[in-house]
């Protein structure tokens, strides 16, 4: 498993789309500088929250751009045939392809986190009177938080990728669930559902959306960004709830993966 | 060392109505060990698909396909395409570290493989920019890095130029003479009859014959005489060295181009009538055409 973990985290260090997304997240970074100007009494939140936006951003650039093409490619140019030739089983294959991604995204995310890191510091140094309420933790928390949603991205994309026929159809079929698993808790809490005040009648509608928020994930939960800018730190309890809730769902997608993969004709 | 029990393979087809496809039809036979066994046909035969069920990238409908216990195995898929941003050394890294080689077996390894395959000189190059042939040729150095005892290689000398064929030709005959076994496709029919223990004509998904070494060595000479049988004919047929056949009506004795007139002066010398001299039925090519009759519509 660990071989092709490695040279997977190989191909996303050596993908011309990885400086691509890191020059745009420091384009962007570097924008905060001009951007917080505009905002005097709140520099130090729009600085955080800007700075963990790039950072989230280049997350899901990431996952979009390289994850989506990490079992489609295999399979569509039939490099699979040379791996699974190897004493490397299903299982371990998409284990490590797994593992191999989300080294790659914690690589970038320690990069981009000490970058945006550096922008704040400048920026603390600089305007120290509007960063009263900034802590380094809850800007850290922050980032661990979006690390652990663009994991679980990765998990879902790579679920898909074990029965989808190209790489688009992967591309859009996670693009929806993440569309959909970020604003989940905003229907939810538009339509009332969770005081059990439906502002629409329908049951079925009601049964369709409570379905919809127990079997996608909820992307909405790992967003620690405005909490971040705020200075206010997540509890142990929450850290532990959101974890146990993107760790469950990872193994969860991966076991499916696995199955999935393992029953496949690889003709 | 393999065996192959009734493989059945279906697939199923059609959008609405799913249609059952038989891509092989009732596969039985073995591979020995320390063999050579090629299998050729025309394309669309179902080579590939059954070096497929071979290595478990797809299962049988039914029948079964039995290896050796713990046996280490080396693939070469057909055209492989390679993670081209690694560098060659790297790929071979990853082939030896999967099949859990320690560091020192890897350098060792490393440094004979790469010049029996041809690469010196290429280890740190990026798989992107070699060509068609290099490519075939790093494949070939991935799937026998780790000393495997069964190499399976589909179509080992597509896109290689003559040199680089010699240089499969030649290492094939080293892995025999280390004691490996070999399973290969191929449509080089001259390599085949040349290398091989045994070759199976596959068509439209069925065995439909297998020639052993004795009709290899027959499938080798390309000139048949045919002598008048008598007891006295099959002995001295039998006594001269050269490759030969007998039934009731007539002997054969098969024979190269060059050595055709040292055998007439044989049979001259020996006072034995020849009846005719023919080019021969008996050749490879003879015989896969023969069996393969029919396989494209054109009519070939």
């Amino acid at each position: 498993m660990w071989p092709l973990a490695a040279i997977t985290f190989w191909e996303g260090v050596r993908s011309r789309v990885l400086y691509g997304i890191f020059l745009f997240s420091l384009f962007i970074m570097a924008l905060s500088f001009i951007f917080v100007n505009f905002f005097m009494k709140d520099i130090g939140k729009i600085a955080v929250d800007f700075n963990l936006s790039a950072i989230s951003f280049a997350g899901l650039l990431i996952a979009v751009s390289l994850s989506v093409n990490l079992i489609a490619k295999d399979l569509e140019k039939k490099t699979i045939y040379f791996v699974l030739s190897k004493p490397i089983s299903r299982p371990c294959y998409i284990l490590g392809k797994y593992a191999g991604i989300t080294l790659l995204v914690l690589f970038a995310y320690l990069l981009l986190g000490l970058l945006s890191a550096i922008t704040l510091f400048l920026l603390k140094s600089r305007y120290g009177q509007y960063f009263l309420d900034f802590s380094w933790m809850a800007y850290l928390q922050g980032i661990y938080f979006d690390f652990l949603k663009i994991s679980l991205l990765n998990a879902v994309i790579l679920f898909f990728s074990t029965f989808a026929s190209s790489s688009f159809i992967v591309l859009l079929f996670s693009i929806c669930t993440y569309i959909v698993g970020q604003s989940i808790s905003e229907v939810i809490n538009f339509l009332g559902m969770e005081h059990r005040t439906l502002i629409i009648n329908d049951e079925i509608v009601k049964y369709i959306i409570d379905a919809i928020k127990y079997i996608l994930p909820n992307f909405g939960f790992f967003d620690f960004k405005i909490q971040a800018a705020h200075g206010m730190l997540a509890n142990w309890q929450d850290i532990i709830l959101i974890s146990g809730y993107g760790l469950f769902y990872i193994g969860m997608l991966l076991c499916l993966s696995i199955y999935l993969f393992s029953r496949k004709e690889l003709l | 060392m393999i065996e192959i029990n009734g493989v059945v393979f279906e697939t199923k087809s059609g959008d609405f109505f799913r249609r059952k496809n038989k891509i092989l039809k009732n596969i039985s036979f073995q591979i020995p060990a320390n063999e050579i066994f090629a299998i050729i046909g025309p394309n669309g035969a179902g080579k590939s698909t059954f070096l497929k069920l071979i290595l478990n990238f797809i299962r049988p409908t039914s029948g079964t396909i039995k290896l050796s216990n713990s046996i280490s195995i080396g693939f070469l898929p057909e055209n492989p395409y390679y993670y081209d941003y690694l560098t060659l050394k790297e790929l071979l890294w990853f082939s030896a570290k999967s099949y859990g080689m320690t560091r020192s077996f890897f350098s060792d390894q490393l440094d004979i493989i790469i010049e029996k395959v041809g690469l010196k000189g290429h280890l740190n190059k990026k798989l992107r920019n070699f060509s068609k042939g290099m490519t075939q040729r790093a494949g070939i150095a991935a799937a026998i890095i780790h000393n495997p005892e069964l190499v399976i290689l589909d179509e080992p000398m597509t896109g290689l130029d003559p040199l680089g064929r010699k240089m499969v030709f030649d290492l094939i005959q080293e892995l025999k003479n280390e004691q490996k076994t070999i399973l290969f496709c191929s449509h080089v029919l001259s390599d085949v009859e040349r290398l091989c223990d045994k070759v199976a004509i596959m068509n439209q998904g069925e065995i439909k014959k297998i020639l052993t070494r004795e009709a290899l060595v027959l499938a080798q000479k390309d000139m048949e005489i045919i002598v008048e049988a008598s007891n006295k004919a099959e002995k001295l047929l039998r006594e001269s060295g050269y490759q030969y056949r007998f039934n009731d009506s007539y002997g054969s004795m098969y024979v190269d181009r060059s050595e055709l007139n040292s055998a007439l002066q044989y049979l001259s010398a020996n006072k034995l009538t020849v009846e005719t001299i023919k080019a021969s039925n008996a050749t490879l090519e003879n015989i896969f055409y023969e069996t393969v009759k029919g396989a494209y519509p054109c009519g070939l």
